[in-house]
């Protein structure tokens, strides 16, 4: 019950969003499979990092699924259909990043220091409201999440392997229209609720968190992108002698 | 302090006015209850006070509304913000930051207050209302009661001249709702203006200055403090509001004669989180065809986790599980039982009333006889075509038991199925359950309303520390028991 929150020192949340647009920028850059991997591995370092061991665990089965696919399709025969579906993966394994690292920054994220540094940074305000409504809605999204899974099941749609072999549009829609219609209504009342206690005043908002960029937030980024750019380069490097 | 004069507003997606030739004042300090059913306009009438209406929820207003002495036309909402606090029905969708300190500074950081005053204000609103113990926590790890007072400590961090909250008990359970009614009188004494619209009544009794019956878009009533105090049952019932005086409610007369073999038996039954994080421990109930089982207790007990092993969406640790005297895994749980959920927004998957009817069933002639008949036993039958989400939550939570009657499931689960609704709806739901009941279903039912558990349950199952503390039959003579159980 008293288990209180845990202050440990976060990376100012303006580091994140560069770190987030950062990695899924790179990932499309990434060369071949090893460099892919490299970020994977960055990505699930930077989550274990903030002590986020079950997003860790589920990242990491996230990306190995990815990895065993590619696995799979190298031991097709060539042809059209192969060639197709490995293009889809080939997107599919590099966008995931960008999500995956959103949630990283999504979770345990401070919503009102996410609005007073977007502001510091001159950000206009109705650009960080949306961004900050939806990165506090991450954590409720699961919450829904499961009581529709619930209810599919219960009503012989569930989302298992046989509903989504065999009609794999349909049971995704059954998935997606109630979250969507109950996210609506939710963003509707978070926003009235939010007006109500001032949000877009022009008045220059105030935290009582300090929030300002430290050396050691840039410190962090930048040995992560160092990190991540010094992976990149020792991959090429073996490529090249590998030739 | 509250001035509205002469205002109508019709929302802009509707064909009737919300509010017709509204005049009221509300002098400083004074506590007024707004009254009246589901969609008669009294939240309406909050949203004029906050300027939601017409600002936020779009539509034509006519007449002035005057708050502290300004014309509210030349203001915006935010403008407001340091003036009108509002709290809303669901804490769930109020709350902006994801820990609770955050959470009460958020309006005041919002009007550019230095650091200093933000600490101060923030302790001064956990001491006045005694919630320190929820400084500095998650708020995913609160009960909605203690949502509910981290979202008035918010606004009153502000200190406000007016507090408006639309339903806040709706979601509470009852020892919520007597601490969210210790803060309403904090506030009160410390010479708020508040303005609250209810149906659950009993619990601003001692406090209301005076309530103001809505019917229809208009004023049918003023009732003065002493009237309100004197309210009784049947008169309370009339207006669609919940009873003022719960003791005095008489339970359902069932006829306890008939009683069949059991046909749901649990076990001892048990559920763990982790290792060590008992939730149930050797369960063990047994239910006859017809009986419906109101399964109550505190918080977090594992009322909804019960139901959840009833209908195998979790599977039990430890015990058996029968129905009709076979085991029953909880795939075949899967198969023969529903849960009506709290929310209907998760249960419904189609495009119109008719396909989610049919949904994971036939659709061959039988079928849609039994399906026709049935919309028309829950008047549904004229949105045959609409659209499930734009039917009202009463409407969505019918067509759930609808669902849940054509997959032709013996036993049928619902979760708090009546939070938040008025007597007129309570009602309604509770002859449905009568009438499922009558059919031979078995019903399990979690709630916290008195009134409806005794108008509707055969049994009361009483879970206490994950175990069965009490199980009897709902008469006349355990009506006190249930009281006691509840307050």
């Amino acid at each position: 019950m008293n288990t209180r929150i845990h202050h440990l020192p976060e990376l100012d949340p303006r580091m994140k969003l560069l770190l987030v647009v950062f990695f899924a920028s790179v990932t499309f850059s990434a060369p071949n499979i090893l460099a892919l991997i490299w970020i994977y591995f960055l990505v699930i370092i930077l989550y274990l990092a903030r002590g986020l061991w079950r997003g860790a665990k589920k990242a990491g089965i996230l990306f190995t699924v990815f990895l065993l696919l590619n696995l799979l399709l190298s031991f097709a025969p060539e042809s059209g259909a192969a060639a197709g579906i490995g293009m889809i993966l080939f997107m599919l394994e590099r966008i995931v990043v960008f999500f995956v690292m959103g949630a990283w920054m999504g979770s345990h994220l401070r919503v009102s220091d996410f609005v007073t540094a977007m502001q510091n940074m001159h950000v206009p305000k109705g650009g960080t409201i949306a961004l900050a409504v939806a990165f506090r809605y991450i954590p409720t999204v699961q919450d829904e999440f499961r009581s529709i899974s619930n209810t599919m099941k219960l009503r012989g749609i569930g989302l298992n392997t046989k509903n989504i072999l065999l009609h794999p549009l349909r049971t995704c829609e059954y998935a997606v229209i109630p979250l969507v219609i109950r996210s609506m209504t939710i963003a509707d009342e978070l926003a009235a609720s939010a007006m109500t206690r001032g949000l877009d005043l022009e008045t220059k908002r105030t935290s009582y968190r300090d929030v300002r960029l430290r050396p050691r937030d840039f410190l962090a980024t930048g040995v992560i992108v160092i990190a991540v750019f010094g992976g990149l380069a020792v991959n090429i490097i073996l490529e090249k002698g590998g030739l | 302090m509250i001035q509205i004069e002469d205002v109508s507003f019709r929302y802009s997606n509707s064909k009737d006015d919300a509010l017709e030739h509204i005049n009221l004042h509300i002098r400083q300090g004074e506590f007024v209850v707004l009254v009246g059913s589901s969609g008669c306009g009294k939240t309406t009438i909050t949203r004029l006070i906050n300027r939601l209406v017409p600002e936020f929820f779009e539509g034509k207003l006519e007449g002035k509304v005057y708050i502290d002495g300004q014309d509210t036309s030349d203001l915006d909402i935010q403008d407001l913000a340091g003036i009108v606090g509002s709290v809303f029905q669901d804490p769930r969708s109020q709350f902006f930051a994801t820990d609770t300190t955050a959470e009460i500074a958020f309006s005041c950081e919002n009007v550019g207050l230095p650091r200093e005053e933000l600490c101060r204000r923030i302790e001064k609103a956990a001491n006045d209302l005694q919630i320190n113990r929820l400084l500095e926590r998650s708020i995913f790890e609160l009960s909605s009661g203690e949502k509910q007072s981290v979202a008035i400590a918010s606004v009153y961090a502000l200190s406000p001249k007016i507090l408006v909250l639309d339903e806040p008990s709706a979601n509470l359970d009852t020892s919520a709702t007597k601490r969210l009614m210790a803060i309403l009188d904090v506030l009160k004494k410390r010479g708020y203006t508040i303005v609250i619209s209810e149906h659950r009544i009993h619990y601003l009794k001692d406090i209301a200055d005076r309530a103001i019956l809505i019917e229809h878009g208009k004023i049918k009533r003023e009732i003065s403090r002493e009237e309100f105090q004197k309210l009784s049952n049947s008169d309370a019932n009339e207006m669609g509001l919940r009873s003022m005086n719960l003791l005095s409610i008489k339970p359902h007369p069932f006829d306890f004669l008939k009683k069949g073999n059991d046909f749901v038996c649990l076990d001892r039954i048990s559920y763990r989180y982790g290792k060590n994080d008992v939730i149930l421990e050797n369960v063990e109930i047994s239910a006859a065809r017809g009986d419906v089982v109101g399964i109550v207790g505190h918080n977090g007990v594992g009322k909804s986790t019960l139901l959840e092993i009833v209908c195998g969406l979790k599977k039990e640790m430890g015990g058996s599980f029968l129905i009709d005297g076979k085991p029953a895994s909880p795939k075949i749980r899967n198969r023969d039982t529903f849960l009506v959920m709290q929310n209907s927004d998760y249960q419904l998957f189609t495009e119109s009333v008719e396909k989610e009817l049919y949904l994971g069933s036939g659709k061959d002639q039988a079928l849609r006889q039994k399906g026709l008949a049935l919309l028309e036993k829950m008047g549904l039958s004229d949105y045959l075509q609409q659209h499930p989400a734009s039917l009202s939550g009463g409407q969505k939570q019918r067509l759930c038991i609808a669902v849940a009657c054509m997959k032709n499931t013996d036993v049928i689960c619902f979760d708090e199925p009546t939070s938040g609704l008025d007597y007129i709806s309570m009602k309604n739901v509770s002859s449905l359950l009568h009438d499922l009941s009558e059919e031979g279903k078995v019903l399990f039912v979690t709630s916290h309303d008195y009134e409806f558990l005794l108008s509707t349950c055969t049994h009361i199952c009483h879970l206490k520390l994950g175990s069965v503390a009490d199980y009897f039959e709902v008469k006349e003579e355990t009506a006190h028991q249930i009281y006691q159980i509840l307050f």
